[in-house]
């Protein structure tokens, strides 16, 4: 249980400070309105497997895709 | 979700991207190499033990400023290629809400405690922290800064982060924060039996800068991890004046590999909208009570208290570790608690394990 709750906090660091600290809605309700918007294309770049490979985002289509970014911090 | 969803053809991923908060999780700092993120994006995958796949941005950050710029955002793309969904702030109730009436609702819902994830703890560093304490800079904001990458030459073990006060950015006078952090995934640290850290600055024509050469106090330690920082007066930096970085510096690699290492940066007085929010800039310290007190600014039915629906981001799918009376809420004191344990945690120098309990 230690070594999860120090791992979880370590996810929660990276959550918290503007989770906590910004005002959610009125940024949640920018964010929507900010390019891209609902109905645009995602654009088609090339980005990196954790190996290296090259992945293009287009190559995604053809099924639901959930994206969700983050990072270490 | 992923493995209710998985089996419908629904792709997930992570998208690793650039550092939100430098110096706060286990010191990392930002990488400066395509091979140093994928590094820090291997880690991040054996961290979490998921078994959602990660993919990795590019150094460019092109994705990350495509979709908006945003720390945590997700996404949901149709088959198509267009987005259907997207929210500043994860929040999983929400994407299995939208993949239901997308997909369609699945037989069986994975419940948290179905998920054994095997978590990784971070690697043990090289050497203490903590024995320095960390230099006071006020709420301070990354400034561009590029270093000479030269292909064949040793890694940068320790990266330097610059940032720039507010009266700095506006009016080109104010403090300059040259902080040299070394980067945990080289597993260096400082040769303290050399001499210290020295950066000297070259500065064009109608730039004032007062210490233009220093070095870092000399440690008792024979090694140490704790950063060398150094908060500098800034008389006058025009816009668009390029400043040369080069540091000087002794580390070793293990027990025995130890190198002088000379490395040179080209900083510019911009604002770096990848640089993330370090630690020392603000970032990473709660105060218990204001803690608690703004997290319940999200307290819709005016309970005192948060539930499931009242939370977002990634505290929701660890909701029932922080809710110790197990009553499905989280309190004034369950809150406090967290704040109390991020506060530790990112203490330098901090052990392990956490603390004991009282």
């Amino acid at each position: 249980m230690r070594m999860m709750s120090r791992f979880l906090l370590a996810l929660l660091a990276a959550a918290l400070p503007a989770a906590a600290f910004a005002q959610p809605k009125k940024s949640e309700e920018d964010f929507v309105k900010e390019k891209p918007t609902i109905g645009d294309p995602l654009p088609d770049l090339t980005i990196y497997t954790p190996e290296g490979t090259e992945v293009k985002t287009s190559s995604w289509r053809g099924h639901h895709t959930v994206l969700v970014f983050g990072c270490l911090t | 979700m992923y493995r209710d969803y998985g089996p419908k053809k629904v792709k997930f991923f992570f998208v690793y991207k650039t550092l939100a908060h430098p110096e706060l999780v286990d010191h990392h700092v930002q990488p400066f190499t395509l091979d140093e993120r994928l590094k820090h994006a291997r880690l991040a995958e054996k961290k979490l033990g998921a078994t959602i796949p990660w993919v990795v941005d590019a150094m460019d950050n092109r994705l990350k400023h495509a979709m908006g710029d945003r720390p945590n955002s997700e996404f949901i793309i149709d088959p198509e290629g267009k987005i259907v969904r997207k929210r500043a702030w994860s929040h999983p109730q929400e994407v299995r809400r939208d993949l239901e009436k997308l997909v369609g609702p699945v037989e069986k819902i994975t419940k948290e405690e179905d998920i054994k994830l095997k978590i990784a703890l971070p690697p043990k560093e090289p050497a203490p922290r903590g024995k320095t304490p960390p230099l006071v800079r006020p709420r301070m904001q990354a400034i561009v800064m590029k270093p000479k990458i030269e292909p064949k030459a040793r890694p940068f073990y320790a990266k330097l982060r610059v940032e720039a006060d507010n009266a700095l950015l506006t009016t080109g006078a104010g403090k300059l924060y040259l902080g040299f952090h070394l980067d945990p995934i080289h597993d260096a640290h400082w040769n303290n039996l050399s001499d210290p850290l020295k950066y000297t600055l070259d500065v064009p024509k109608g730039v004032n800068i007062k210490k233009l050469e220093d070095s870092a106090p000399e440690s008792k330690e024979a090694s140490d991890c704790d950063p060398r920082e150094f908060l500098l007066d800034v008389e006058e930096w025009p816009k668009g004046r390029t400043i040369r970085l080069t540091v000087t510096y002794f580390a070793c690699v293990g027990e025995k590999a130890c190198y002088r290492v000379v490395q040179e940066y080209d900083i510019t007085l911009e604002r770096d909208r990848d640089g993330g929010g370090a630690r020392g800039a603000g970032a990473g310290f709660w105060e218990p009570e204001q803690f608690a007190k703004q997290m319940l600014a999200r307290d819709k039915n005016g309970d005192g208290k948060l539930d499931k629906t009242e939370v977002m981001g990634l505290i929701l799918p660890h909701f029932a570790h922080f809710d110790k009376n197990k009553d499905g809420l989280l309190d004034s004191e369950e809150l406090k608690v967290i704040s109390d344990w991020l506060n530790y945690h990112h203490k330098p120098g901090a052990p392990m394990e956490p603390p004991k309990k009282k």
